[in-house]
Protein backbone atom coordinates (compact mmCIF):
# COMPACT_ATOMS: atom_id res chain seq x y z
CA UNK A 1 0.00 0.00 0.00
CA UNK A 2 1.42 3.45 -0.92
CA UNK A 3 0.74 6.53 1.32
CA UNK A 4 1.63 10.07 -0.22
CA UNK A 5 2.90 12.42 2.79
CA UNK A 6 3.54 16.22 2.29
CA UNK A 7 5.04 18.56 4.37
CA UNK A 8 4.26 22.63 5.09
CA UNK A 9 4.89 25.29 6.85
CA UNK A 10 8.97 24.69 6.80
CA UNK A 11 8.18 20.82 8.24
CA UNK A 12 9.99 19.46 4.91
CA UNK A 13 13.10 20.67 6.79
CA UNK A 14 13.04 17.79 9.02
CA UNK A 15 13.04 15.33 5.92
CA UNK A 16 16.30 16.20 4.08
CA UNK A 17 13.98 19.06 2.52
CA UNK A 18 11.51 16.74 0.68
CA UNK A 19 7.84 18.38 0.90
CA UNK A 20 6.25 15.40 -0.63
CA UNK A 21 7.68 11.39 0.17
CA UNK A 22 5.67 8.15 -0.59
CA UNK A 23 5.97 5.68 2.19
CA UNK A 24 5.20 2.41 1.08
CA UNK A 25 3.38 -0.36 4.02
CA UNK A 26 3.27 -4.09 2.81
CA UNK A 27 0.43 -4.66 5.31
CA UNK A 28 -2.91 -4.20 3.73
CA UNK A 29 -4.44 -2.66 7.03
CA UNK A 30 -3.32 0.64 7.47
CA UNK A 31 -3.56 3.47 10.34
CA UNK A 32 -2.21 6.82 10.84
CA UNK A 33 -0.19 5.83 13.84
CA UNK A 34 1.82 3.21 11.99
CA UNK A 35 2.76 6.05 9.37
CA UNK A 36 3.92 8.24 12.14
CA UNK A 37 5.81 5.34 13.42
CA UNK A 38 7.66 5.04 10.09
CA UNK A 39 7.94 8.70 9.74
CA UNK A 40 9.86 8.49 13.50
CA UNK A 41 12.36 6.67 11.69
CA UNK A 42 13.45 8.61 8.66
CA UNK A 43 12.46 12.20 10.45
CA UNK A 44 16.18 14.12 11.22
CA UNK A 45 16.94 13.70 14.85
CA UNK A 46 18.14 16.97 15.31
CA UNK A 47 15.21 19.01 14.01
CA UNK A 48 12.63 19.39 16.47
CA UNK A 49 9.82 20.73 15.06
CA UNK A 50 8.42 17.45 14.11
CA UNK A 51 8.40 15.40 17.55
CA UNK A 52 8.50 16.70 20.65
CA UNK A 53 9.33 13.61 23.08
CA UNK A 54 7.64 10.44 21.21
CA UNK A 55 4.61 12.34 20.11
CA UNK A 56 3.60 14.24 17.41
CA UNK A 57 4.61 18.16 18.30
CA UNK A 58 1.10 19.98 18.88
CA UNK A 59 -0.17 22.43 16.97
CA UNK A 60 0.80 20.70 13.69
CA UNK A 61 -2.18 20.18 11.25
CA UNK A 62 -2.42 16.77 10.00
CA UNK A 63 -4.91 16.13 6.97
CA UNK A 64 -6.21 13.36 5.45
CA UNK A 65 -6.99 13.66 1.54
CA UNK A 66 -7.30 17.59 2.89
CA UNK A 67 -9.51 16.44 6.14
CA UNK A 68 -9.05 17.20 9.64
CA UNK A 69 -7.40 13.87 11.34
CA UNK A 70 -9.65 14.71 13.99
CA UNK A 71 -12.75 13.71 11.84
CA UNK A 72 -11.43 10.10 11.57
CA UNK A 73 -9.82 9.74 14.95
CA UNK A 74 -6.30 10.66 14.78
CA UNK A 75 -3.95 8.29 15.19
CA UNK A 76 -6.45 5.26 14.62
CA UNK A 77 -8.02 6.80 11.14
CA UNK A 78 -7.80 4.11 8.65
CA UNK A 79 -5.92 4.77 5.80
CA UNK A 80 -5.97 3.48 1.96
CA UNK A 81 -4.17 2.68 -0.96
CA UNK A 82 -3.01 6.73 -2.52
CA UNK A 83 -4.37 8.13 0.67
CA UNK A 84 -2.68 12.00 0.65
CA UNK A 85 -1.44 12.81 4.62
CA UNK A 86 -0.60 16.27 5.32
CA UNK A 87 1.57 17.31 7.90
CA UNK A 88 1.53 21.27 8.69
CA UNK A 89 2.99 23.34 10.84
CA UNK A 90 2.99 27.19 12.48
CA UNK A 91 6.11 28.63 12.09
CA UNK A 92 7.27 31.32 14.99
CA UNK A 93 6.60 34.58 13.69
CA UNK A 94 4.95 35.46 10.88
CA UNK B 1 -25.21 -3.96 14.30
CA UNK B 2 -25.63 -0.63 14.27
CA UNK B 3 -24.45 1.52 11.15
CA UNK B 4 -22.79 4.63 12.42
CA UNK B 5 -24.45 7.70 10.97
CA UNK B 6 -22.46 9.52 8.69
CA UNK B 7 -21.51 13.25 9.55
CA UNK B 8 -22.32 15.83 7.95
CA UNK B 9 -20.96 19.99 8.21
CA UNK B 10 -22.68 21.56 11.33
CA UNK B 11 -23.65 24.73 9.58
CA UNK B 12 -24.88 23.38 5.93
CA UNK B 13 -25.77 20.27 7.47
CA UNK B 14 -25.84 19.04 3.48
CA UNK B 15 -21.83 18.34 2.68
CA UNK B 16 -19.59 16.10 4.13
CA UNK B 17 -17.36 17.48 7.03
CA UNK B 18 -13.78 18.91 5.83
CA UNK B 19 -12.39 20.47 9.60
CA UNK B 20 -13.42 20.96 12.97
CA UNK B 21 -13.95 24.56 14.08
CA UNK B 22 -14.66 24.98 17.45
CA UNK B 23 -15.93 21.63 18.28
CA UNK B 24 -18.28 21.53 15.00
CA UNK B 25 -17.49 19.29 11.97
CA UNK B 26 -17.85 21.92 9.43
CA UNK B 27 -17.22 21.65 5.13
CA UNK B 28 -14.56 23.22 2.80
CA UNK B 29 -17.10 25.78 2.00
CA UNK B 30 -18.74 26.64 5.40
CA UNK B 31 -15.16 26.87 6.93
CA UNK B 32 -14.28 29.83 4.15
CA UNK B 33 -17.61 31.47 5.18
CA UNK B 34 -16.87 31.42 8.72
CA UNK B 35 -13.47 32.60 8.40
CA UNK B 36 -14.32 35.31 6.19
CA UNK B 37 -17.35 36.14 8.39
CA UNK B 38 -15.15 36.62 10.91
CA UNK B 39 -12.45 38.70 9.77
CA UNK B 40 -15.38 41.04 8.68
CA UNK B 41 -17.27 41.22 11.83
CA UNK B 42 -13.77 41.86 13.62
CA UNK B 43 -12.51 44.77 11.27
CA UNK B 44 -16.27 46.17 11.11
CA UNK B 45 -17.58 45.46 15.18
CA UNK B 46 -14.68 45.27 16.95
CA UNK B 47 -11.72 47.19 15.18
CA UNK B 48 -14.78 50.02 14.18
CA UNK B 49 -13.97 50.42 10.48
CA UNK B 50 -16.86 51.45 9.33
CA UNK B 51 -15.98 54.95 7.61
CA UNK B 52 -15.91 54.92 3.71
CA UNK B 53 -12.36 55.12 2.04
CA UNK B 54 -11.23 55.04 5.65
CA UNK B 55 -7.41 53.37 5.00
CA UNK B 56 -5.34 50.79 6.89
CA UNK B 57 -1.93 49.73 6.99
CA UNK B 58 -1.63 45.92 6.69
CA UNK B 59 1.56 44.59 8.17
CA UNK B 60 3.26 41.84 6.27
CA UNK B 61 6.23 39.44 6.90
CA UNK B 62 5.76 36.54 4.68
CA UNK B 63 4.53 34.47 7.45
CA UNK B 64 1.18 32.37 7.74
CA UNK B 65 -0.85 34.67 9.88
CA UNK B 66 -0.19 37.49 7.85
CA UNK B 67 -0.66 36.08 4.63
CA UNK B 68 -3.56 35.57 5.97
CA UNK B 69 -4.47 38.80 6.87
CA UNK B 70 -3.18 40.37 3.21
CA UNK B 71 -5.68 37.62 1.27
CA UNK B 72 -8.62 38.46 3.67
CA UNK B 73 -8.19 42.32 2.79
CA UNK B 74 -7.65 41.39 -0.67
CA UNK B 75 -11.31 39.83 -0.74
CA UNK B 76 -13.12 42.29 1.50
CA UNK B 77 -11.54 44.87 -0.87
CA UNK B 78 -12.08 43.52 -4.01
CA UNK B 79 -14.87 42.14 -3.06
CA UNK B 80 -14.30 38.62 -3.79
CA UNK B 81 -15.05 36.75 -1.31
CA UNK B 82 -16.67 33.29 -1.82
CA UNK B 83 -19.57 33.42 0.41
CA UNK B 84 -21.37 37.35 1.37
CA UNK B 85 -20.12 39.86 -1.65
CA UNK B 86 -20.60 42.34 0.38
CA UNK B 87 -17.28 45.07 -0.57
CA UNK B 88 -15.87 47.57 2.03
CA UNK B 89 -14.82 50.69 0.61
CA UNK B 90 -11.56 50.52 2.57
CA UNK B 91 -8.17 51.70 0.98
CA UNK B 92 -5.78 48.66 2.12
CA UNK B 93 -1.91 49.40 1.89
CA UNK B 94 0.25 46.21 2.23
CA UNK B 95 3.86 47.16 3.98
CA UNK B 96 6.79 44.63 4.03
CA UNK B 97 9.92 44.97 6.04
CA UNK B 98 12.73 43.26 4.17
CA UNK B 99 14.97 41.62 6.99
CA UNK B 100 16.98 39.88 3.88
CA UNK B 101 20.38 42.10 5.21
CA UNK B 102 20.13 40.43 8.82
CA UNK B 103 19.15 37.17 7.43
CA UNK B 104 22.35 37.03 5.50
CA UNK B 105 24.73 37.38 8.49
CA UNK B 106 23.01 34.78 10.68
CA UNK B 107 21.52 32.02 8.33
CA UNK B 108 23.95 30.57 6.06
CA UNK B 109 21.63 29.20 3.60
CA UNK B 110 19.22 31.95 3.27
CA UNK B 111 17.48 32.62 0.10
CA UNK B 112 15.84 35.61 -0.17
CA UNK B 113 12.11 35.43 -1.14
CA UNK B 114 10.15 37.77 -3.40
CA UNK B 115 6.09 38.82 -2.25
CA UNK B 116 5.78 40.87 -5.33
CA UNK B 117 3.99 38.60 -7.19
CA UNK B 118 1.45 37.46 -4.19
CA UNK B 119 0.46 41.20 -3.42
CA UNK B 120 0.31 42.74 -6.32
CA UNK B 121 -0.61 40.27 -8.98
CA UNK B 122 -2.47 37.32 -6.57
CA UNK B 123 -3.77 39.91 -4.07
CA UNK B 124 -4.19 43.64 -6.40
CA UNK B 125 -3.28 45.63 -3.18
CA UNK B 126 -0.26 48.43 -3.28
CA UNK B 127 2.95 47.25 -2.11
CA UNK B 128 5.51 48.65 0.19
CA UNK B 129 9.00 47.33 0.80
CA UNK B 130 11.05 48.51 3.43
CA UNK B 131 15.01 47.83 3.58
CA UNK B 132 14.91 46.71 7.61
CA UNK B 133 18.47 48.61 8.11
CA UNK B 134 17.53 51.88 5.59
CA UNK B 135 16.85 53.68 8.91
CA UNK B 136 20.30 53.07 10.19
CA UNK B 137 22.72 55.91 9.33
CA UNK B 138 25.76 53.20 8.85
CA UNK B 139 23.32 49.76 8.36
CA UNK B 140 26.19 47.79 9.32
CA UNK B 141 25.53 49.05 12.99
CA UNK B 142 22.53 47.02 12.93
CA UNK B 143 24.56 44.12 12.47
CA UNK B 144 27.28 45.03 15.09
CA UNK B 145 24.24 45.75 17.74
CA UNK B 146 22.46 42.66 17.07
CA UNK B 147 26.08 40.35 17.60
CA UNK B 148 26.55 41.79 21.08
CA UNK B 149 23.66 41.24 22.36
CA UNK B 150 22.91 38.19 24.34
CA UNK B 151 22.77 35.37 21.58
CA UNK B 152 20.22 33.36 24.45
CA UNK B 153 16.78 34.16 25.11
CA UNK B 154 14.96 36.78 23.01
CA UNK B 155 16.93 39.65 23.22
CA UNK B 156 18.15 39.62 19.42
CA UNK B 157 14.51 38.82 17.78
CA UNK B 158 12.98 41.86 20.67
CA UNK B 159 15.47 44.25 19.28
CA UNK B 160 14.72 43.32 15.47
CA UNK B 161 11.04 43.74 16.51
CA UNK B 162 11.29 46.84 18.69
CA UNK B 163 13.42 48.25 15.29
CA UNK B 164 10.36 47.01 12.73
CA UNK B 165 7.87 48.56 14.49
CA UNK B 166 9.13 52.34 15.10
CA UNK B 167 9.63 51.65 10.99
CA UNK B 168 6.10 50.78 10.98
CA UNK B 169 4.63 53.39 13.05
CA UNK B 170 7.07 56.02 11.25
CA UNK B 171 5.43 54.42 7.91
CA UNK B 172 2.19 54.51 9.04
CA UNK B 173 1.90 58.71 10.10
CA UNK B 174 4.05 59.84 7.35
CA UNK B 175 1.62 58.67 5.31
CA UNK B 176 -1.48 58.96 6.54
CA UNK B 177 -2.62 55.65 8.08
CA UNK B 178 -4.26 55.91 11.16
CA UNK B 179 -5.25 52.20 11.54
CA UNK B 180 -2.37 49.42 11.49
CA UNK B 181 -3.37 46.09 11.41
CA UNK B 182 -1.16 43.21 12.38
CA UNK B 183 -1.73 39.54 11.44
CA UNK B 184 -1.24 37.60 14.74
CA UNK B 185 -4.39 35.64 15.24
CA UNK B 186 -5.52 34.83 19.01
CA UNK B 187 -3.34 31.88 19.93
CA UNK B 188 -0.45 34.19 18.89
CA UNK B 189 -2.02 36.61 21.01
CA UNK B 190 -2.79 34.07 23.95
CA UNK B 191 1.11 33.20 23.78
CA UNK B 192 2.33 36.97 23.70
CA UNK B 193 0.49 37.91 26.33
CA UNK B 194 2.36 35.20 28.53
CA UNK B 195 5.42 36.25 26.74
CA UNK B 196 4.79 40.09 27.63
CA UNK B 197 3.93 39.43 30.94
CA UNK B 198 7.28 36.92 31.25
CA UNK B 199 9.24 40.33 30.11
CA UNK B 200 7.80 42.42 32.68
CA UNK B 201 5.58 44.49 30.51
CA UNK B 202 1.86 44.06 32.46
CA UNK B 203 1.06 47.66 31.07
CA UNK B 204 1.74 46.24 27.28
CA UNK B 205 -1.32 43.90 28.05
CA UNK B 206 -3.85 46.07 26.39
CA UNK B 207 -2.01 46.99 23.36
CA UNK B 208 -0.57 43.28 23.27
CA UNK B 209 -4.22 41.52 22.95
CA UNK B 210 -7.17 43.87 22.17
CA UNK B 211 -8.68 44.32 19.29
CA UNK B 212 -8.35 47.51 18.53
CA UNK B 213 -5.85 49.51 21.01
CA UNK B 214 -5.08 53.66 20.49
CA UNK B 215 -1.43 54.25 20.53
CA UNK B 216 -0.31 58.11 20.77
CA UNK B 217 3.05 58.19 19.05
CA UNK B 218 5.58 60.02 21.57
CA UNK B 219 7.28 62.37 18.55
CA UNK B 220 4.39 64.12 17.44
CA UNK B 221 1.63 63.14 20.06
CA UNK B 222 -0.05 61.67 16.32
CA UNK B 223 -2.36 59.29 17.03
CA UNK B 224 -2.40 55.38 16.24
CA UNK B 225 -5.42 52.23 16.13
CA UNK B 226 -3.06 49.05 16.52
CA UNK B 227 -5.78 46.13 15.24
CA UNK B 228 -5.90 42.71 15.75
CA UNK B 229 -8.94 41.89 12.63
CA UNK B 230 -7.45 37.88 13.29
CA UNK B 231 -7.45 37.56 17.41
CA UNK B 232 -11.09 35.72 16.73
CA UNK B 233 -9.15 32.75 14.43
CA UNK B 234 -6.77 30.06 16.13
CA UNK B 235 -3.77 28.55 14.23
CA UNK B 236 -5.60 26.03 13.14
CA UNK B 237 -8.17 27.76 11.22
CA UNK B 238 -5.14 30.23 9.59
CA UNK B 239 -3.46 27.13 8.27
CA UNK B 240 -6.42 25.11 6.61
CA UNK B 241 -7.70 28.64 4.94
CA UNK B 242 -4.12 29.25 3.44
CA UNK B 243 -4.49 25.59 2.69
CA UNK B 244 -7.73 26.05 0.20
CA UNK B 245 -6.95 28.93 -0.50
CA UNK B 246 -3.53 30.16 -1.91
CA UNK B 247 -0.49 28.14 -3.35
CA UNK B 248 2.05 30.11 -2.04
CA UNK B 249 5.02 28.49 -0.57
CA UNK B 250 5.86 29.51 3.03
CA UNK B 251 9.25 30.99 3.96
CA UNK B 252 11.65 28.45 5.39
CA UNK B 253 13.60 31.38 7.13
CA UNK B 254 11.78 33.12 9.91
CA UNK B 255 13.89 35.23 11.68
CA UNK B 256 12.91 35.18 14.78
CA UNK B 257 13.42 30.54 14.44
CA UNK B 258 17.09 31.14 13.31
CA UNK B 259 18.48 33.98 15.76
CA UNK B 260 18.37 31.74 18.88
CA UNK B 261 18.72 28.32 16.97
CA UNK B 262 22.16 28.68 18.25
CA UNK B 263 21.71 27.84 21.91
CA UNK B 264 20.98 24.20 21.89
CA UNK B 265 20.81 23.21 25.42
CA UNK B 266 17.44 24.75 26.44
CA UNK B 267 14.19 24.03 25.92
CA UNK B 268 13.24 26.47 22.87
CA UNK B 269 16.63 27.41 22.63
CA UNK B 270 16.22 29.23 25.71
CA UNK B 271 14.07 31.73 23.93
CA UNK B 272 10.84 32.55 25.97
CA UNK B 273 8.65 33.56 23.39
CA UNK B 274 8.75 29.94 21.63
CA UNK B 275 8.71 28.24 24.57
CA UNK B 276 5.46 30.20 25.31
CA UNK B 277 3.72 29.27 22.00
CA UNK B 278 4.88 25.92 22.67
CA UNK B 279 3.07 25.62 25.83
CA UNK B 280 -0.32 27.79 24.60
CA UNK B 281 -0.34 25.22 21.50
CA UNK B 282 0.03 22.24 23.76
CA UNK B 283 -3.04 23.57 25.93
CA UNK B 284 -5.11 24.48 23.02
CA UNK B 285 -4.81 21.16 21.70
CA UNK B 286 -6.09 19.49 24.96
CA UNK B 287 -8.22 22.14 25.77
CA UNK B 288 -9.99 23.97 22.51
CA UNK B 289 -11.02 26.40 25.07
CA UNK B 290 -7.82 27.64 26.08
CA UNK B 291 -7.01 30.37 23.76
CA UNK B 292 -10.11 32.20 23.91
CA UNK B 293 -10.29 31.95 28.00
CA UNK B 294 -6.61 33.86 27.98
CA UNK B 295 -7.90 36.09 25.94
CA UNK B 296 -11.25 36.95 27.35
CA UNK B 297 -9.28 37.29 31.36
CA UNK B 298 -6.98 39.53 29.88
CA UNK B 299 -9.90 41.84 29.22
CA UNK B 300 -11.26 41.95 32.68
CA UNK B 301 -7.72 43.04 33.88
CA UNK B 302 -7.85 46.69 34.58
CA UNK B 303 -4.14 48.60 35.19
CA UNK B 304 -4.00 51.09 37.79
CA UNK B 305 -3.63 54.23 35.73
CA UNK B 306 -0.19 56.00 36.05
CA UNK B 307 0.19 59.79 37.07
CA UNK B 308 3.04 59.94 35.24
CA UNK B 309 2.84 58.67 31.55
CA UNK B 310 6.76 57.98 30.11
CA UNK B 311 7.38 56.29 27.25
CA UNK B 312 10.62 54.02 26.56
CA UNK B 313 12.37 55.52 23.58
CA UNK B 314 13.22 51.97 22.12
CA UNK B 315 10.12 49.56 22.81
CA UNK B 316 7.77 53.14 22.62
CA UNK B 317 5.98 50.99 25.65
CA UNK B 318 4.90 53.04 28.83
CA UNK B 319 7.65 53.20 31.44
CA UNK B 320 6.52 51.83 34.62
CA UNK B 321 7.43 52.93 38.07
CA UNK B 322 9.30 51.73 40.61
CA UNK B 323 7.51 50.90 44.15
CA UNK B 324 9.67 48.16 45.33
CA UNK B 325 13.26 47.35 45.92
CA UNK B 326 12.44 43.83 43.48
CA UNK B 327 11.87 46.14 40.90
CA UNK B 328 14.65 48.53 40.84
CA UNK B 329 17.21 47.16 38.78
CA UNK B 330 17.01 44.39 36.03
CA UNK B 331 20.81 44.30 35.47
CA UNK B 332 22.40 41.49 38.04
CA UNK B 333 22.28 43.19 41.15
CA UNK B 334 25.92 42.14 41.68
CA UNK B 335 27.24 44.03 38.89
CA UNK B 336 26.19 47.90 41.27
CA UNK B 337 29.41 49.10 40.30
CA UNK B 338 28.23 49.14 36.37
CA UNK B 339 24.44 49.92 36.95
CA UNK B 340 25.57 53.09 38.91
CA UNK B 341 28.26 54.01 36.12
CA UNK B 342 25.96 53.75 33.32
CA UNK B 343 23.28 55.46 35.33
CA UNK B 344 26.37 58.45 35.49
CA UNK B 345 27.74 58.22 32.49
CA UNK B 346 25.37 57.63 29.57
CA UNK B 347 22.61 59.61 28.12
CA UNK B 348 19.40 57.64 28.20
CA UNK B 349 20.03 54.96 30.52
CA UNK B 350 17.11 56.23 32.93
CA UNK B 351 14.83 56.63 29.97
CA UNK B 352 14.83 52.81 28.92
CA UNK B 353 12.03 50.62 30.38
CA UNK B 354 12.81 47.61 32.69
CA UNK B 355 11.78 44.81 30.09
CA UNK B 356 14.33 47.07 26.92
CA UNK B 357 17.33 46.53 30.01
CA UNK B 358 16.36 43.00 30.63
CA UNK B 359 16.86 42.83 26.72
CA UNK B 360 20.06 44.71 26.84
CA UNK B 361 21.30 42.88 29.89
CA UNK B 362 24.69 40.88 29.17
CA UNK B 363 24.89 42.90 25.96
CA UNK B 364 28.54 44.22 25.46
CA UNK B 365 29.37 47.79 24.42
CA UNK B 366 26.66 48.30 26.89
CA UNK B 367 27.80 52.02 26.76
CA UNK B 368 26.76 52.20 23.71
CA UNK B 369 23.05 51.35 24.07
CA UNK B 370 22.51 53.56 26.99
CA UNK B 371 23.79 56.61 24.40
CA UNK B 372 22.05 55.06 21.51
CA UNK B 373 24.78 55.39 19.21
CA UNK B 374 24.68 54.61 15.93
CA UNK B 375 21.27 54.32 16.61
CA UNK B 376 18.61 55.53 13.74
CA UNK B 377 17.83 59.57 14.38
CA UNK B 378 14.26 58.72 14.74
CA UNK B 379 15.09 56.56 18.15
CA UNK B 380 17.34 59.45 19.21
CA UNK B 381 14.76 62.10 17.99
CA UNK B 382 12.50 60.64 20.00
CA UNK B 383 14.32 59.84 23.24
CA UNK B 384 15.76 63.47 23.28
CA UNK B 385 11.95 64.90 23.44
CA UNK B 386 10.64 61.93 25.73
CA UNK B 387 11.18 63.42 29.37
Amino acid sequence: MKIIVDFGGGLDVCFENKKEITLEFEEQQIKMADVIIRLKTICNPKKLDFFYTQQLRPGILVLINDADWELEDKEEAQLQHNDRVSFISTLHGG
Amino acid sequence: MQQKEPKLCKKCKTNNPNIIVQKDPVCKECFIGYVEHMFKMSLRLKCNITQKNEKLLVCFSGGQNSTALVKLASDVVHSTCAHNKSKMFIEVHVLYINESFIMKEFIQEYQPQDYTNFVTNECKLPFQIVDIQSIYPDPYILLQQLHNLSESGSSREDFVRLIKQHIIYDYAIKNGYQNVCFGQNGQRLAADLFSQLSKGRGLSLQSATKYNFSFIYPLNQNKLQILHPLKELLNKDILYYLRLKSNLNFPNFILGQHLSNIVKNKPAHGNIDHLLEQFIDKLQEGFPSTTFTVLSSAEKVTIKPLQQQSHCPLCLEIRDQVYNRLEVETLDNSNQQLINYLRANTKYYNKICFTCNRMLQSAQELENFYNLKGFPPLIVQIADTIQ
